[in-house]
Order: C-alpha cells, then sequence, then structure tokens
C-alpha cells in the first residue's frame, strides 16, 4: 500500500466521521431536514432554486405578497422567539411584527398582546393561522386598534 | 416642411420592430468597436475568468447552467455571448428556461447586462424602463434595497461545512442607521445543493465540485433563527458604503444570479467567492477578487472587504441563543443565579413531572430571573422546540404563560461584543520557519523547519478573532530539512533532502467546557499522515494517521484565561512498515491552554497510550509544548517541543522559529 492510498483511505474515513448534521455551513446546503419546522424547511428551500423565483412569482407561501400571508409566514417561521417577545412584552422579533402590521403605538400593541397571551398561544405549536388571526383579534379589542394596518 | 417630415418618418422608425433590428444590429457594432466583449464589467457580469489550456489562455464563465447564457457558446465566448445579448434585447421573444423557472426575455432575465450595455453605448440611465418585466419589477420592488449589508455567520464547530464559517448578503430596506427592523429585510444566500445523504459522497462531493451551488434570497429571519437560534452562531454585520445606483446594479445582477447556477467547490468556489463575485460584476471599482487568495475562506473575505478604505460603515454584532443567555444570567445577583440553577435543575429532571415543574414557576417572581429562565430552555433544548417536542414544548407554554402575567421588565442591556469580530483575526494563512534539533536514541539531529498552512487557525496562534477554544487546522503541510545524514536504517533519507514531517489534511479540536447545564463533549480530530515518531514499530516511517478523541473540559472558575481538558484518544496508523495492516494506538491525554494574553498562548499535553499491533502490545506516552507569542501583527514567534518515551523507541524534539500569517 502506497502514502497515497493510505491518505485516500484515512481521507474517505474523515469523511465517514463527519456527519453533516447541522443546517447549511459555508454554503453546503443541509441535507437531511424534513418538513416539521419553516425554519429547518427553509434550509432545505432555500437552495432548491425556488425561492428566488417564489418571491418573484408568489407562488409559495412563504413568500406570497399579500401582507396577511406574510404575518403568518412571519409568525410560523419566528415563533418561539416571538411567543418569548409576547410573553415578555417586548424584543426584536416582536418590533419586526409591529412592523409588518404597520402598527405605530408599538408599546399599547405590545402590552395587549402580552396580556393576551395564554388566548394567541394556547400551545406552543398552535397553528401560524390561529395565532395571527388571535393577534389581530387581541389587537382589535384594544385601545390600539386604529393604530395597526390590520387589512 | 422637410424637416417634419424627417422628425415624422424617424419617428416611425424607432416606433417599428424595423428600427429594432437595424438598432440592435447598430448598437452591436457600437458595441464591438467600443470593445465591450472584453470589457471587464461585462467579463464580470457574465463570472468570466481568464483560463490556461494547452492552446494558450482562454476566457471561460464560472457558471455552469445553460439558462445564464443567451449564446450557444456563452459559456467561452464573452464576444458572441456579448452579440447575442444585445440582440435579445430588442426580442420579446421569451426564452424558456430549465428547473422550472418562467420564461423571461433577454432583457428582462438579464437586467444589469442591459443597464451595464445600454448606458455604456450611450442611453442615458433615466431612458432605460423595466416595467415591461413583472417580475423582476416585483423583486425589485419587494427587496426594497437602500443598502447593503455583508454577514458573517461565525465557525460552528457542531458541522464540518461550519467549521469556516459562512457569509451572505443583506439588502436592507432601509438606510440601516435609521429605526427599521432587520429582520424583515432580506438577505441574499449561496449554497451547494446537496443530492446525497451519504457522508462520504458529501465530504467529497462538497470539495471536489460534486454539487451545484445557488442564489436564493428570502428573509433575513430565516438566516438569524437558522444560524443564531438553530446553531447558537454569532452572526457580525457589516453595514457598507455603496451609491444608490450601486445598489440598484447589485439588486439587478442578484436577480440574473437567480437563474444561474455554478459548480460549488468547499475551498475555492463557496459562499463567500460567489458573494465577492456579485459584489464585483456590480460594483467593480472594489475589485475585491484581486485581494483574496486561490483559497476562500469567509473570514479572509470579511478582512478584504473591512480593509477597502471607506467602504465598511459600521459594524454590528447580533449574539447566538446562548450568548444572550449568558448576557441575561451575568446580570442576576449570586441569590438570583442560584434560585435560576435550582429551576434549570428542575428543567432538565422533571420534564415529565409538569405538576413539580408549575409550583417551581409560581415561585418565581422576578422578571429578570423567568427572562433568564426562558433564554435558557431555548440555549439547551433550542433544536428540540424547533422540531416541537412534545413534552418540551408544553414545559415552556408553563413558564410562558407565567411570564406574561409578570410585568415587562428593562431592556436588556446591549450584550459587548466579544473579541472575535472576524475582521481583528490574523490571516489564515501561515508560513514557520524555524531550526530544532531532533534526539533519537542513536543519534542526534539538527535541522530546519519549512511549514504551510491553507488555513486556519490553531490553538497556539493570536486569539483574537477566532472563538476562544475551537481550532481549524486545514492542510497543514510540515516540512523538515535536516543538517546530517540520518541513521535510521529502516528509512534512509538523503542528505538535505526536504522531508515531510506531516500533513494535516484536516484537524479539528473543539474544547467546550462542561457545565451540567450545558453538557457537552470535547473533542478533536486528525487526518492525515507523518513520519512516525511515537509508534514502536518503525521510528521514522511515512504512515496515514486517523485520529479522533472525545472527553471533557474544564474552565475554572477563578482563572478563566486556563482550559484543562482530558480526553481519550484513539490514533489508527496505516503504512507500508506495518505490512499492509494497521496498528491503533488507544489511551487517556490530559491537556492545559493558557491564554495569557491575546497575543500570547501556550498548551501541555501528555499522551499515554498502548499500541496494538497484530499480536504486539507496546506501551508508551508522549509529553507536548508549544507556545507562541505574536510580535507583530501576523507575525509570532514559536517554540515547541515533544517527548516520547516507550520501551523500543523514544526521543526528544524540540525547535523555536517564525510564523508569518496573510
Amino acid at each position: 500500500m502506497n502514502k497515497f492510498a493510505a491518505l485516500s483511505i484515512l481521507f474517505l474515513s474523515f469523511g465517514a466521521f463527519a456527519q453533516p448534521v447541522g443546517p447549511a455551513g459555508c454554503g453546503l446546503g443541509n441535507q437531511i431536514f424534513g418538513d416539521q419546522n419553516q425554519v429547518l424547511a427553509a434550509t432545505t428551500n432555500d437552495t432548491s432554486g425556488t425561492q428566488t423565483f417564489g418571491i418573484s412569482s408568489g407562488t409559495s407561501n412563504c413568500i406570497d405578497s399579500s401582507r396577511m400571508a406574510q404575518i403568518e409566514n412571519y409568525v410560523d417561521v419566528n415563533r418561539v422567539a416571538l411567543a418569548n417577545d409576547i410573553s415578555r412584552g417586548q424584543g426584536e422579533t416582536l418590533s419586526g411584527l409591529d412592523n409588518l402590521m404597520g402598527c405605530t403605538n408599538t408599546s399599547a400593541v405590545n402590552e395587549s398582546l402580552k396580556s393576551n397571551y395564554s388566548q394567541i398561544f394556547p400551545t406552543q405549536n398552535a397553528r401560524a393561522v390561529y395565532v395571527t388571526r388571535q393577534i389581530q383579534r387581541s389587537i382589535k379589542e384594544s385601545s390600539a386598534r386604529t393604530d395597526c394596518h390590520l387589512g | 416642411m422637410n424637416y417634419i417630415f424627417w422628425l415624422f418618418t424617424s419617428w416611425l422608425l424607432l416606433s417599428s420592430p424595423v428600427y429594432a433590428l437595424a438598432d440592435s444590429r447598430s448598437l452591436i457594432n457600437k458595441a464591438l468597436t467600443l470593445r465591450l466583449n472584453y470589457d471587464p464589467v461585462w467579463l464580470r457580469l457574465g463570472h468570466y475568468h481568464k483560463r490556461l489550456g494547452i492552446l494558450g489562455s482562454y476566457w471561460e464563465s464560472d457558471e455552469s447552467d445553460a439558462d445564464f447564457f443567451v449564446a450557444p457558446d456563452g459559456k467561452q465566448n464573452p464576444t458572441s455571448e456579448l452579440i447575442a445579448t444585445i440582440r435579445g434585447f430588442f426580442s420579446s421573444h421569451k426564452r424558456r428556461l430549465s428547473h422550472s423557472r418562467p420564461s423571461e426575455t433577454v432583457k428582462c432575465e438579464f437586467p444589469a447586462r442591459y443597464f451595464y450595455l445600454m448606458t455604456r453605448l450611450g442611453m442615458h440611465p433615466s431612458e432605460l424602463d423595466f416595467s415591461d418585466c413583472t417580475d423582476y419589477v416585483e423583486f425589485r420592488d419587494r427587496t426594497n434595497a437602500n443598502s447593503v449589508t455583508v454577514v458573517f455567520s461565525s465557525y460552528y464547530m457542531g458541522n464540518p461545512e461550519s467549521v469556516f464559517g459562512h457569509t451572505l448578503l443583506r439588502l436592507n430596506q432601509a438606510d440601516p442607521n435609521s429605526e427599521h427592523s432587520a429582520l424583515l429585510d432580506y438577505g441574499v444566500n449561496y449554497a451547494a445543493v446537496p443530492n446525497t445523504s451519504n457522508p462520504i459522497l458529501y465530504a467529497w462531493d462538497g470539495l471536489f465540485g460534486g454539487f451545484r451551488g445557488e442564489f436564493a434570497s428570502m428573509h433575513y429571519y430565516y438566516k438569524v433563527r437558522e444560524y443564531n437560534d438553530f446553531d447558537s452562531r454569532d452572526l457580525w454585520e457589516y453595514d457598507i458604503n455603496l451609491t444608490p445606483a450601486e445598489v440598484a446594479q447589485l439588486v439587478r445582477h442578484i436577480w440574473e444570479l437567480g437563474f444561474a447556477s455554478f459548480r460549488y467547490y468547499y475551498l475555492t468556489s463557496n459562499c463567500s467567492y460567489q458573494l465577492i463575485g456579485a459584489l464585483d460584476a456590480a460594483v467593480p471599482r472594489l475589485n475585491l477578487e484581486s485581494r483574496i487568495p486561490f483559497w476562500v475562506i469567509p473570514a479572509d473575505t470579511i478582512r478584504a472587504i473591512y480593509n477597502t478604505p471607506g467602504l465598511v460603515n459600521r459594524v454590528r454584532f447580533r449574539p447566538s441563543l446562548y450568548r444572550q443567555f449568558e448576557s441575561r444570567y451575568k446580570l442576576l445577583s449570586s441569590r438570583e443565579k442560584s434560585k435560576l440553577r435550582e429551576l434549570a435543575l428542575s428543567i432538565r429532571h422533571d420534564q415529565r413531572d409538569s405538576a413539580k415543574i408549575k409550583r417551581d414557576i409560581l415561585k418565581i417572581k422576578d422578571a429578570t430571573v423567568m427572562d433568564a429562565a426562558l433564554d435558557y430552555i431555548d440555549a439547551r433544548f433550542g433544536k428540540a422546540l424547533l422540531r416541537k417536542d412534545p413534552k418540551i414544548s408544553e414545559m415552556k407554554q408553563e413558564f410562558l404563560i407565567a411570564r406574561s402575567r409578570l410585568p415587562i421588565a428593562k431592556p436588556p442591556p446591549e450584550i459587548s461584543e466579544p473579541n472575535s469580530a472576524p475582521h481583528l483575526g490574523h490571516g489564515t494563512f501561515r508560513w514557520s520557519i524555524g531550526r530544532g534539533t531532533e534526539t533519537l536514541p542513536s543519534t542526534n539531529d539538527g535541522f530546519t523547519d519549512l511549514s504551510v498552512r491553507f488555513a486556519l487557525h490553531s490553538e497556539v496562534d493570536p486569539t483574537i478573532g477566532y472563538p476562544p477554544r475551537s481550532d481549524v487546522e486545514f492542510m497543514h503541510i510540515i516540512g523538515h530539512i535536516y543538517d546530517a545524514q540520518p541513521r535510521s536504517s529502516v528509512s534512509p533519507r538523503q542528505n538535505l533532502d526536504p522531508e515531510i514531517e506531516e500533513v494535516r489534511l484536516i484537524e479539528v479540536q473543539n474544547l467546550v467546557p462542561y457545565d451540567s447545564n450545558f453538557p457537552h463533549w470535547s473533542w478533536k480530530f486528525r487526518v492525515g499522515g507523518e513520519e512516525t515518531h511515537d509508534t514502536a514499530l518503525c521510528s521514522r516511517c511515512f504512515s496515514g494517521v486517523n485520529e479522533a478523541a472525545f472527553g471533557l473540559t474544564w474552565v475554572p472558575n477563578f482563572i478563566s484565561s486556563l482550559t484543562a481538558y482530558a480526553l481519550v484518544d484513539s490514533q489508527l496508523n496505516i503504512g507500508d512498515f506495518l505490512g499492509g495492516s494497521a496498528s491503533l494506538a488507544i489511551g487517556p491525554m490530559v491537556g492545559f491552554r493558557q491564554v495569557w494574553n491575546p497575543r500570547f498562548v501556550s498548551t501541555l499535553e501528555e499522551l499515554s497510550f498502548v499500541e496494538i499491533h497484530s499480536a504486539d502490545r507496546i506501551f508508551g506516552s508522549r509529553f507536548r509544548f508549544d507556545t507562541e507569542y505574536s510580535l507583530i501583527n501576523n507575525l509570532s514567534f514559536f517554540m515547541s517541543g515533544m517527548w516520547i518515551s516507550s520501551p523500543t523507541a523514544g526521543g526528544q524534539m524540540i525547535e523555536a522559529g517564525l510564523r508569518i500569517f496573510r
């Protein structure tokens, strides 16, 4: 066995060692995600070549041009961070939602969402459509209802 | 009268297809007279590079997808591509594209080419109208780019392809200094499209061009959730200074790249290479490509961008989930800390006992403790939460309901930047020159050490700009030139021949301090070849080597600059001298790493092993030290030594010298 053969065998065993498990690295996309979650799905979707064009044609759910669909998508992808922020009444992810809903009086909106947390997220895994509807309802029932464009 | 007649006929001509055809012909002539076919910007827009062949140099595009070219021979021929592109601008024919992409006219598929060529050919930018390109206009309006940020996602040792870090672009909807939500901006990401789940093929294809790579754009929040939260990696954001016209051209070119796909090479044609290619094509004055070496390491491209005078406006730090928890935890009083530790214990052990968790939660009356607890759950169980694990989700829901009943806390103070910003780091390419002596049982010999390392960072290199306890070395070749005729009878050596002492194809060491709240294994592995020292079977023979070690790391509270680790090490050697079979050495390894200051680091390591080869069992030990002191930026002094003892072989080696980074 010569040196080269020895090196290549070792290289291959390195490959076996290096099980790619997490999401994309330096542009090397991930291979094992299923569709349980949008973030996970995105790491596979965004490399499938459809997304840029989805963005342009509005076919994929995460890029629908309607404001409602955008909010639902935002809620779904950011769900963990958004639930934290709503229960705390502040945070960047919540500000992003306020921004997306065109809310101006954000402190009133955030306050109202916070006090309705358990209606908005009855469980951690509530459907995004449901969560979005509850967010809108809690704003509509609050003093901040005129501060947002809820469509 | 005559005058009005001419005006009328030229208006007729202008609005007729006959004019268009004539016009494209005259524009093509004009373009060729201006030699636009070899214009640097045109070549960049086509991602053409000069290559050397047997018959001299020729142009070839990096792009491998036929959709990216209008001419059939466009990949190798910038001239015919230019002619076909200009002709295409005047045709309303929609090209049929592959990969289920919507068909587009040439102008709508290539708005950046259209804009550049038409302005070069005498049109005023205000005359150029894209209103007939519905899809492109929708993309442009949705990204609504006002400024651009280059984003670096820090090193992630949990995943082999992420050990060098990652780069992407962000198109900011507003001036980055104004109040707006960066999460809603668009990220532009280049990534490989893997088509295998076999890890060996995956590594092979990733390194040697087996995958296609494509650009995709998506809301930045996808990337924040993925890198900051799911991987717990820090993000560094570099706002760059481009004119509105340059931003607009970059958006046009990104649209074009959406139709492209490239051959992906992990080391050369990766995310950073493509990002730099896109920036250079849209903003030729940057000429970033000329300042990065053949091997494209993301941190090197960040340094090239950062060191361009006037380019980077501002650097922002977006902390990982773990760092967010850490900063909230640090704010707590010692009483609150112990309360949180108790809570963490019950979170880990009583996940099934929801009644107990509820009782524990009700005891927390303080919003800051609760906020830290929430961050703890995310940092510890983030992946389970994203996968919607029912038990963890229910447990967290209890915390969130309780949190929503507590008042809004003061916003947490901004997390101070750690000194791991990539632009501060040493260059990743490293030369070493040293002198040393080697003592084997029978001889004593001086040598000159000449070593080269392509990337990235070793445990003793200056720590600024790199993660504190993770090291990656790729293609590290250590050569020795011995002073005298050596003595080994097994591998006779020629005088003054440089000899390969060791080749590290890759070595990764990830020492994560163990903490019951965040139990992490520490590990290292190394693949390559080396002259054997510590095998008793042959004292100087070249051998393939594969080393893997697992264990725990401890960082004492009272000296945080010290890292201590204990690993179980295993080393497989393969070589001629083993008669075609392998030898395996296994044993405990203990090491210490002391960071005296960010420019001065030392390590000590002791390994005891038993080496197994067919029926032989040989016991031995190896002791190593290494120290490096940075004299000035990118120049360090180093000293290292190694002692090996075993019943049949053994010896020592000491050397010192200089290391140059670039």
